[in-house]
């Protein structure tokens, strides 16, 4: 029967994985190249003549939770990068060529967030403080003045929508510095997205050595319990995903922006609209 | 996982789409992801959609004790300290 390699994580060559732990479908193994490992299982082509992912796992609920178990359980043991969920590969050899080429970049990942964590923080506007889209009433208002035409109207709409954008962006500055202050100095990187959308006032993803996590949370409650004008939210310890150093790509292989699965066939059937809160 | 609360899980299953589909180690240049679970889409549309209230009810126990990644807590709002 045709199948596949489904790549779970990238770990060091002499990695011991635990015992019974099984992929998505037969036992885990590794796949090794250098000093580095892949951490494996073969995954059933359900048609030989489907294209591209046809064999690899729904990204349904259960799929991905099963995926991030099967992650954190062989990172239980021994330092290991997380991979993408749906990285599957045709053979064992695809593998080993894959490994071979980012080798170096890999190997630096690996030593560099291994055996790290990543804590998210995200904060949200309370509902009411959200900058509402420019309403009707300011188009109305203008059009009261009486002077406006319906183009000075909408300029004028857009307007207040510019300022009001402005002014969530100085206040969601303003929030950050503070997040800086409490938590910032317990990470070892960080990444912000600021005021990503109207409820968003921030989200942040930060490196964590383990022995920082309760640090890291106690220091998330304190920044919680002085700051009532926006809600707060910790999600972690997770593996690195965010903090994985993107690979070099061969040029046929980059993907469109925008879209989350593109094959190189440039089908893309998975058009989440998730990433953003 | 905790599975005490939806809630808990529905949010923490919206981190988790964030990091695992867009986040981590690519190896291939050909991952194609088949969402075939329209629940999965729907979650996230839902959580954006209201997520301040969702979250709102997320209040819950922390659990104690907790070590390694596998932590009950994958997201909480923590409770009024």
């Amino acid at each position: 029967m045709a199948e596949r390699v489904y790549v779970y994580a990238v770990a060091a060559a002499d990695i011991r994985l635990p015992e019974n732990l099984s992929g998505f479908s037969g036992p885990l193994y590794t796949i090794p190249c250098g000093e580095l490992a892949a951490v494996v299982s073969q995954i059933p082509v359900a048609d030989a003549t489907e294209r591209g992912g046809g064999s690899i796992p729904a990204a349904s609920s259960e799929n991905l939770l099963r995926h991030e178990e099967i992650v954190e359980a062989v990172r239980a043991g021994a330092p290991a990068l997380p991979a993408r969920f749906g990285t599957a590969l045709a053979d064992s050899d695809e593998v080993t060529r894959a490994l071979a080429r980012h080798h170096g970049a890999l190997r630096d990942d690996l030593l560099r967030i291994g055996d790290k964590v990543e804590m998210g923080v995200s904060v949200l506007w309370h509902s009411a403080d959200a900058p509402a889209e420019a309403t009707a009433d300011d188009a109305d208002s203008g059009e009261r003045r009486g002077a406006d035409s319906p183009g000075a109207a909408y300029l004028r709409a857009r307007q207040v929508e510019y300022w009001k954008a402005e002014a969530t962006r100085e206040r969601a500055q303003a929030l950050a510095r503070e997040v800086d202050i409490a938590l910032r100095p317990l990470a070892i990187e960080a990444r912000r997205l600021l005021s990503p959308s109207n409820r968003l006032a921030l989200r942040d993803q930060y490196l964590l050595e383990r022995e920082r996590i309760e640090a890291f949370e106690r220091a998330f409650d304190e920044l919680r319990r002085l700051h009532h004008e926006a809600r707060f939210l910790l999600s972690g310890p997770w593996p690195p995903y965010s903090f994985v150093t993107p690979l070099a790509r061969r040029e046929h292989e980059t993907r469109s922006p925008g879209q989350m699965g593109a094959s190189e066939s440039g089908r893309a059937s998975g058009a989440l609209g998730a990433s953003g809160v | 996982m905790r599975e005490s609360s939806a809630e808990a899980r529905e949010v923490t299953l919206l981190e988790l789409v964030d990091r695992l589909l867009d986040r981590g180690v690519v190896l291939s240049g050909d991952i194609t992801i088949s969402v075939a679970d329209v629940d999965l889409i729907e979650l996230g549309l839902r959580l954006v959609l209201a997520s301040t209230e969702r979250v709102q009810q997320l209040r819950g126990p922390g659990g104690a004790g907790e070590t390694g990644e596998a932590a009950p807590r994958k997201l909480a709002e923590a409770a009024h300290g």
